[in-house]
Formats: structure tokens, sequence, C-alpha cells
């Protein structure tokens, strides 16, 4: 799912820039994992051939589920926030409808294999999943070693209003009060003083829907004397399916729970992360875009 | 007197956050440490109502004056914070 974009996207850009050897590289290591991907499908038939249905199904289920968290937050935010309006040819929902959701439908079932048991709640969370992510990148910019593009100008919010319909009494309300701070030069209302706290199967921040659609919740489960905190049923459901690999495993906020981040403020986080001065992100216009509040303030209520 | 991690999960906001409290801290102090991270950031203020406290998936709010050390809240357990009429 993955494979080609961060590759045949860096090989593209390498070469644009002239940089051929890099370029050849990476079409390279694509082409490799290429090979990978294609073990799939025939190491599942073999698998099934031989009465190991369930555990293929297993396998299948965990990966996907996985998989999709990461893709949520990369190619999530990139499609619908980072990409310029004019170059977005489709949403990053009806992208994963069409390429994702009927060809892994068609393929699973084409093995033998029926759909995860948590199929309709990944669909569900095409409505809103990135854009929380989205909100957490930008928000928490201090934390990235790049700069963010926000992606909510007033023809932004259209065209996700328009994609997304319900964006605006949503995302658009936490959105309203972080544009105002900007356009009123309230900047250090739009850092964040404190840490998300962060899934213990994903590593990704715990959140969901704010605004009129209010839908943020904790799934914890405690197992063997510790509390873990996931971002949803699905992320709980994976961890459970081998709790010795991940129960050892600190999240950045159990580590600074722990006292192994000092001082423990956000500031020891960033130290703690090897992000200086400089290096740590913030917009990646320069907070241009906000000119456009400023100019028609009744634009944000679009 | 001892530092206590809470997780807050404050109403209209999207995501759940770390906040450090007493366990002599009255639930409206707990209220008032989480809104800094939440309200006038992500969460549109509301100056008319306050903010009441209640372990996730509870009916009930806490007493506004209980103290967090009266209360069963364990350490990082997620608290929701929900505005209410004054």
């Amino acid at each position: 799912m993955s494979n080609p974009q961060p590759f045949l996207g860096l090989a593209s850009d390498a070469a644009e820039a002239g940089d051929f050897t890099f370029s050849s590289l990476v079409s390279s290591i694509q082409t490799d994992e290429s090979r990978h991907a294609q073990i799939g499908g025939p190491a599942l038939q073999i698998l099934i051939k031989n009465g190991h249905k369930e555990k293929a199904q297993n396998l299948v289920d965990v990966a996907i589920a996985r998989t999709w968290r990461l893709f949520c937050l990369l190619t999530g935010t990139a499609m619908d926030y980072a990409t310029p309006l004019e170059h977005r040819k489709q949403s990053f929902k009806e992208f994963m409808q069409e390429w994702i959701v009927n060809q892994f439908e068609r393929s699973l079932l084409d093995l033998g294999l029926d759909l995860p048991w948590y199929w309709d709640q990944m669909i569900h969370e095409f409505d809103y999943q990135h854009h929380a992510y989205q909100m957490g990148i930008w928000f928490w910019r201090p934390t990235l070693w790049f700069n963010v593009a926000a992606g909510v100008t007033p023809d932004c919010r259209d065209w996700l209003e328009e994609k997304y319909p319900g964006w605006n009494d949503t995302f658009g309300q936490a959105w309203d009060v972080i544009i105002d701070n900007l356009v009123n030069g309230r900047m250090e209302k739009t850092y964040p003083e404190t840490l998300p706290i962060v899934c213990n199967m994903s590593q990704i921040p715990i959140c969901a829907i704010p605004g009129k659609g209010w839908n943020v919740k904790d799934y914890p489960l405690d197992y063997q004397g510790r509390t873990y905190h996931f971002n949803s049923e699905i992320d709980r459901w994976v961890f459970q399916q081998d709790p010795l690999r991940y129960r050892d495993h600190m999240t950045l906020v159990d580590r600074f729970l722990a006292g192994k981040i000092l001082p423990p403020d956000l500031m020891g986080a960033l130290q703690y992360m090897n992000l200086a001065p400089g290096e740590i992100g913030d917009d990646a216009h320069g907070y241009k875009w906000v000119d456009e509040y400023r100019r028609k303030p009744e634009a944000k209520a679009a | 007197m001892a530092l206590f991690p809470i997780i807050s999960n404050f109403q209209y906001d999207f995501v759940l956050q770390l906040v450090a409290v007493d366990t002599e801290n009255t639930m409206d102090e707990i209220a008032a440490a989480a809104a800094h991270h939440s309200v006038g950031r992500r969460v549109k203020p509301q100056p008319d109502k306050i903010i009441r406290v209640r372990q996730q998936g509870a009916k009930d709010f806490f007493p506004r004056q209980a103290k967090l050390a009266e209360t069963n809240i364990k350490p990082m357990e997620s608290l929701e914070f929900i505005f209410c009429e004054a």
C-alpha cells in the first residue's frame, strides 16, 4: 500500500533535481520492495491450502490494521492538506474507496479469506481520522523535524466541506480557534504546552473528531499490572493478538512518566528527540495563508 | 501533596492530553489545569459555563470541591471535562 508513493515519488524528485545516482538507488530499492510485496499473495495461498486459514486471516487483519494507521497519517494528510488545491485529483477518502477498499475486498475474497472484522469501522474512519492527525501534526509542529502545511485557507475549507460534509462544524470549529489566535497575534496559544497521549499500538496520538461531532475516547486495556491506551478497538485488538511482542514497549509519554525525559516538560521532550531550536518544525508557509483571514475575517465562517 | 498525571479528554477538543495535577487539587482546579491545554487553543471559550469532571463513560460528575485524593481516580486515567451550566 505504501510502497509506490515514497519510493517512486522520491526517485522522480531526485531525477528532477539532477541527482541521478540517488534516483537510480531509490528505484532499485523500489523494485526490491515490489518483489517482497508479491510474496504476500502466494504465501497466504499456501497457508490456506495447508489448513491454516485462521492464521492467514489473523496475519492479514493485523497487517491491514497497522498499515492503515500509518497510511492515514502520511498519505491522508498529504493528499487532503499538503497537496496544493489545484493539484488535488481526488480526496483521500475517494482514493481509499477506489484503490484500497475495492481492490483489497476483491483480493481477499479471491484468496478465500474474509474481510477483516473491523472493515466497516475502518471505512468509517476515512471520514475523520486523517483530519485529526493533520490537526495533531500542525499543532505539535515543534515536535517534528519538518515544516507542516496547514492546508486550511478559505478555499481549502470549501473543498474539505464539499468532500467531507460537516468538516466546518467539526474540525473547522477547532481550526477557527487556532486561526483566530493567529489573526490576533496570540502565537503562544497556537503551540502545545504538553504532550498528547500516544496510542500504545500505533505510537500516534489518540485523537478523533472535535467540535459538534466530538467523539474522542480512550480505549484502555489493563494487562499484567500496566494500563495501556489505544486509539480504537482495532488498535487494542491488534495488541491483544500478540501481547508479548508489544507489552514492554514504552511510548514517548510512558518514558516521560518514567522520568527518562528531563526536564519533564515539552522542551525536555524536544531535547530527548534531539530536536534543537532551528530544527524543529513550524508552519510550512510561514503563516502567509493567515493573511487571507486578515483580509476577509468573514471567510472563517465559510 | 503528590504529583499525579491524568489524561484529559476535553469536550470539543480532538486529542487526549497529558496533564499534571496534584492529589490535593479539587475537581475545579483539575478542570482549570485541563482547560489550560484546550480552551482558547482549539476549544472556543464558554465563559458563562463551568467545567465539570467525570470518569470516562460515567454519567455523574465528581463534586466540584472533591479533592483528587478523595476519589477513586487512578494515575493516567482518562477523565472527561464537560461544559455545564453554572
